[in-house]
């Protein structure tokens, strides 16, 4: 395998503080076709300190890679699934629907996870849209949003959905809902450098006091 | 956070303590990133610790199905089960009431009067907020009136007042021009360095967690109790108080998360379970209840809120999460006739609730984002709280149904009052013209009735053992040696937010027990 | 007594003399008793930071009672405040010389070094007597300190004859004619007043000054006291003038590093407020000093590292029961050095990378500003960074620590671990001052000394047998 793998795991955030055995979880694996700017791949010696990691993983194919193979340790909880999380057309239509080119890959595996839990018809919903876009020839997502594709009913839900998980960083709403993104939600941007992200913060103590605000 | 109080109080007067905490010990670095990990943020609670043996209000599977409501109103206020409780997740508000709040049956034939006034509180509000670290203004008059600094006190706030953000200066003017008087809300939150802890620079995360320690948390006396000698078993939940000779506690026991029991002797014992699990912890070892009062008179400032988008850009989000409010209904002849009135803007980063709505519209693409930050920057929430009357029938019991280590869940029955939803009315036609000063578009003003999370009347004060539970100094009138440091004991709600009181009270005991130890 | 007029009369010096405030020269200063001398009492007092050593409790300022922890054990300074009984209110003008000049007290036994005597005997009389008045003037304030509490043989104050022998040359300044006036005033700041080699130059095997590594960087107490010579890669060479003034004025340069512990409270207290000229002084002085290199440091400690964002890896993926030291990062850190350490924009909080301190080639200083916070009030802003000792273990404080140092430091560094932590964390809460380890020189020195005489003795009683 010449391309490199990045291995990461999941614990359902919903049941940390829960006792071990209650613990649900997954592996992911996901294809390096976009090369992370800042973060290097986690060595497996950093991996190995990580309690449930008995998890060795293998193989991925090139770019287009969809393919991952975990193999779970004994011990590994019954519930953890061998995944295929990675998957460049949503990737694609992802970052069509959003208007944000640079959308990170990983942040995309999560989001997928989420939204075929909550719709498990959701694959070939998004199949479908990504097939209706490319047929008009839409240039970017405001033309999709004028366009007579927009005014479908399902495709529009199709679109929601996927806006919503990366907009809000989670797909659903409730304690039920499902983790996407904090950080990097996209509904921090329009308002970056004017109000923080929660728990972060643009300035030292009493910062605010004299800050003046944009007027718009 | 009052137990932590009462306990550092104690040891550092060179007592010997023991703290049982129901729940785990959770570094703040760890909530911190519980809640950004997971999804549902609007949850203050969701990022503590769910477990089975003691669980917190909701936000968690055995949460969610612990608080057992049977009356009309949802009663499921914020409430962990953790070292540092509950003020792990409170916006700091540290408000005195005012002496008036302690005379409401004398002055507006209404309620219960308190058994002792503000006179003999004031020196221990000024020993809770140098304990905590209270930033304020000295000059602001607190009974909403725009007189003079007012409540009277012996000594300045610890630290002064924390700076106002553009969006609480633009709405303090402009509410003032308006003839309301918009004075600063005091906080337990640094305005500087104290204490040990850093200022406050506006991570704006108040609620659910501050991710810096700049707001006072229960934990903080919790651990300087510790490094300064006392035990604090985690995990301990206190299931028991055992009468002895003389009408006097003896023992308290607790159960292990594996339901194993073990039983723990004191000359004192203080009860700082939270104004829910206090009297349950009294009803499971019928205890304290000659008077039939416990979990009786059950109380919180239960609020409406208004959601309008104003005009003018004012940005809310920068700084702490709230600042002040209007307080011109905190007191006057209108008690007699309906609740004390409290508004209060919230100052919160807003992204979630404006992007919400506009997806749920179909807005996507440029327009997604052009809306978001016109939203966002428009966003303003008016939060209201009423004052509450003690009524017997609003009162928690012991359920049938038992959680994990087999002790009843609380059963809650609480409804409002007509005296409520008297001056509901009048809040409703203050929100009217608050759309109108700020030209604002309604987004929600019919909330619904709210929980406000501040629990009082559940072991209420008085001078009379027959109708309550505790003296002035919150000792039960039945046991010489059990104090009660919770909210709970509360008589007369106001419309302020019981926090400091409830500090200034466990203060206050401590220092009873420390004289007669 | 001038010690100018005594040494040089060239033009040039005289000059440079009135430019920067009549350091040397004949001035109402030295009249005994005048507010002048008071005043300059007070400038020479600031400058020495006695303060540091000398006040545990700023509501009791000099009342003494600092424990400065030794491998050896405790010092306590002593109450310098002008009480008769407990402070020094009934020392000559004599005596107080004496102990400043010569190391020796009231009763004439040896200081400990710890009083860096060393430094201050090259203070002129009229200097020392300066402090003194205005120390007279301070409040009395009775307080009876614990004696200092050093193991024998380290309780023998006769043994640091034997650290002076080898470690200390009583003198006072002497400039040097042949260089300007800033830089003898820089040289008489760094040398007699400020004594910045206390610190920053290492120790040698008898725990003395080890002058040929001067200011190449030595301990204090659990801090690395970095090196400040003008080596470009270990040194101050890549600082500007006006970088090392701002460090010194306020404790934080941008895209440098930050005061913290033991120099922070050397800026806040003393060096924040000298005479901007007195800053720039000390730096032509230090620019002067022969460069030292450590061969360990390949690059400046300040050019390492970049911006580095691994939340989007992680969200959603971690693991908070076994926490990686990036998950502690996150959770304990990272709310205010950012989410991809760079800090605020106002670097309030600053940026991680661009560090001294976590650019160093020793996470020492790292796991002591982690374990102690960081407290310093100077320039006009307050930086308070909240102690972690409490809350985070010993093992979680090395794996944060390594982290840090992997992404945003020098990875060479990251090598903490538990124990490396523990050793460090004792220092903790004991030593909020300049606490110097001059002690163990003094001991190391004296039982040297007592070695040699006994082995000349035994070697004199075999040859007489």
């Amino acid at each position: 395998m010449r391309c490199r793998m990045r291995l990461s795991h999941a614990t359902t955030a919903m049941l940390l503080y829960s006792a071990r055995y209650m613990k649900l979880l997954w592996s992911i694996a996901v294809s390096d076709e976009q090369p992370p700017r800042s973060s290097p791949p986690l060595a497996l010696a950093e991996l190995s300190r990580r309690r449930f990691l008995a998890v060795s993983a293998l193989a991925a194919s090139a770019a287009t890679s969809a393919a991952a193979l975990v193999a779970a340790a004994p011990g590994f909880a019954q519930g953890a699934v061998a995944r295929t999380d990675s998957d460049p057309a949503f990737l694609e239509l992802a970052r069509f629907l959003t208007g944000k080119p640079d959308l990170d890959a990983r942040i995309a595996v999560l989001a997928r996870q989420g939204l075929i839990a909550a719709d498990p018809a959701f694959a070939e919903r998004s199949a479908a849209l990504e097939r209706a876009i490319k047929e008009a020839e839409l240039t970017d997502v405001d033309a999709f949003a004028g366009s007579a594709l927009y005014a479908d009913v399902g495709h529009k839900a199709t679109a929601i959905a996927v806006i919503s998980a990366f907009y809000l960083g989670q797909v659903g709403e409730g304690n039920s809902a499902k983790f996407v993104s904090f950080e990097k939600a996209l509904m921090y941007g329009p308002t970056a450098g004017v109000v923080v992200i929660p728990t972060y913060t643009l300035g030292g103590p009493n910062y605010w006091g004299t800050l003046t605000v944009p007027n718009d | 956070m009052l137990g932590s109080l009462a306990a550092h109080s104690l040891v550092t007067a060179g007592k010997s303590v023991i703290i049982l905490e129901a729940g785990p010990r959770v570094p703040r670095w760890k909530i911190v990133e519980n809640y950004r990990n997971r999804p549902n943020k609007l949850d203050y609670n969701a990022p503590y610790p769910d477990q089975p043996w003691a669980p917190k209000s909701s936000g968690g599977p055995f949460a969610d199905d612990y608080l057992q409501n049977i009356g009309p109103f949802t009663f499921k206020p914020g409430m962990l089960r953790l070292v540092g409780g509950t003020t792990l997740h409170y916006a700091g508000a540290a408000w005195r009431y005012i002496p008036n709040d302690f005379k409401v049956k004398t002055l507006y034939g209404v309620g219960r009067d308190w058994p002792i006034g503000y006179d003999d509180l004031e020196p221990w509000y000024q020993l809770a907020e140098e304990a905590m670290g209270v930033s304020g203004s000295s000059t602001d008059d607190q009974s909403g009136q725009g007189g003079g600094a007012y409540p009277p006190r012996a000594k300045p706030y610890p630290m002064a007042m924390r700076p106002w953000s553009h969006y609480t200066r633009r709405l303090a003017e402009t509410f003032t021009a308006a003839g309301f008087h918009f004075i600063d809300e005091p906080n337990s939150t640094n305005s500087r360095p104290y204490d040990g802890r850093p200022a406050c620079s506006g991570h704006n995360n108040c609620m659910p967690i501050c991710p810096i320690g700049a707001l006072y948390s229960g934990e903080v006396h919790a651990y300087k109790a510790e490094r300064a000698g006392a035990r604090l078993l985690e995990n301990a939940v206190a299931w028991k108080l055992e009468k002895g000779a003389g009408g006097k506690i003896v023992a308290v026991h607790y159960k292990s998360p594996d339901g194993t029991s073990t039983r723990l002797t004191a000359k004192y014992v203080i009860v700082a379970a939270h104004g829910v699990e206090t009297p349950k912890l009294l009803l499971m070892s019928e205890v304290a209840n000659s008077s039939d009062q416990v979990g009786r008179n059950l109380m919180d400032h239960t609020g409406i809120a208004l959601n309008m988008s104003a005009k003018e850009a004012l940005w809310p989000g920068q700084g702490p999460v709230q600042q002040g409010g209007i307080f011109d209904r905190r007191d006057g002849e209108h008690r007699k006739r309906y609740a004390a009135i409290k508004h209060s803007p919230r100052n919160g980063v807003v992204n979630q609730l404006v992007t919400e709505p506009l997806l749920k519209q179909g807005v996507i693409g440029s327009e997604l984002d052009r809306r978001i930050r016109h939203d966002a920057a428009r966003f303003v929430e008016i939060s209201t709280t009423f004052e509450v009357l003690p009524h017997a029938q609003n009162r928690i019991t012991l359920s049938d149904k038992k959680d994990a280590i087999g002790l009843p869940k609380p059963q809650i029955y609480y409804d409002v009052d007509d005296y409520f939803r008297a001056a509901v009315t009048v809040a409703k036609e203050d929100y009217k013209r608050f759309v109108t000063l700020f030209d604002a578009t309604v987004i929600n003003d019919d909330s619904g009735l709210q929980n406000r999370d501040h629990i009082m009347g559940t072991v209420i004060m008085g001078s009379d053992s027959r109708d309550s539970v505790v003296d002035g100094n919150c000792r039960t009138h039945d046991h010489p040696n059990l104090f009660l440091a919770t909210t709970g004991v509360i008589p007369a709600s106001g419309v302020i937010n019981p926090t400091l009181t409830g500090a200034a009270l466990a203060l206050l005991s401590a220092d009873v027990i420390r004289r007669e130890i | 007594m001038s010690t100018a007029s005594r040494v040089s009369g060239r033009l040039v010096w005289l000059l440079a003399l009135c430019m920067s405030g009549g350091v040397f020269a004949q001035t109402p200063g030295n009249v005994p008793g005048s507010a002048a001398q008071i005043e300059r009492g007070r400038y020479l007092a600031t400058a020495a930071d006695c303060i540091a050593c000398h006040t545990v409790d700023f509501a009791k300022p000099f009342a003494g009672g600092v424990p400065i922890p030794t491998p050896f054990g405790q010092i306590i300074a002593p109450n310098i405040t002008p009480d008769p009984d407990t402070g020094i209110g009934s020392w000559t003008d004599d005596e107080f010389y004496r102990a400043m000049h010569e190391g020796t007290g009231k009763h004439g036994e040896n200081l400990y070094p710890a009083f860096p005597y060393d430094a201050f005997t090259k203070l002129s009389r009229d200097d020392v007597m300066a402090i003194k008045a205005w120390l007279f003037t301070l409040a009395p304030i009775r307080q009876v300190n614990p004696p200092s509490q050093l193991k024998f043989p380290f309780n023998q104050r006769w043994l640091l004859s034997g650290w002076k022998l080898l470690n200390f040359r009583k003198g006072e300044f002497q400039p040097d004619p042949a260089r300007d006036a800033a830089w003898n005033r820089g040289a008489w700041l760094v040398e007699a007043l400020a004594h910045c080699g206390t610190c920053h130059t290492p120790r040698n095997f008898s725990m003395g000054t080890d002058n040929r590594q001067k200011f190449g960087g030595g301990t204090v107490g659990s801090w690395q006291a970095h090196n400040i010579t003008p080596d470009p890669v270990s040194g101050i060479g890549g600082w500007t003038d006006d970088e090392l003034v701002a460090y010194m004025r306020t404790g934080t340069v941008e895209g440098k590093g930050g005061a913290a512990g033991e120099m922070g409270a050397a800026v806040e207290h003393s060096l924040s407020k000298l005479p901007d000229q007195d800053l720039r002084d000390i730096v032509t002085y230090l620019r002067t000093q022969r460069p030292i290199r450590d061969a360990a440091e390949t690059r400046p400690r300040y050019s390492w590292g970049v911006a580095s964002e691994d939340v989007t890896a992680f969200r959603g993926n971690e693991d908070l029961d076994d926490p990686d030291g990036r998950a502690i990062y996150y959770g304990a850190c990272a709310s205010c050095h950012g989410m991809s350490g760079s800090g605020t924009g106002d670097q309030v909080f600053p940026s991680l990378f661009n560090s001294t301190t976590t650019g160093a080639v020793r996470a020492d200083n790292l796991v002591m500003v982690i374990l102690n916070g960081v407290h310093r009030s100077a320039g006009g802003e307050t930086v308070s960074m909240q102690a972690s000792d409490y809350e985070l273990s010993s093992a979680e404080v090395a794996l944060v620590a390594n982290y840090v140092l992997k992404t945003y430091g020098n990875p060479v560094a990251a090598t903490v671990d538990a124990a490396t932590v523990d050793v460090l964390r004792r220092n903790i809460g004991e030593q909020p001052l300049v606490a110097k380890l001059a002690l163990p020189g003094m001991i190391a020195g004296g039982i040297v000394i007592v070695l040699l005489l006994i082995w000349l003795l035994s070697r004199r009683r075999r040859r007489s047998m």
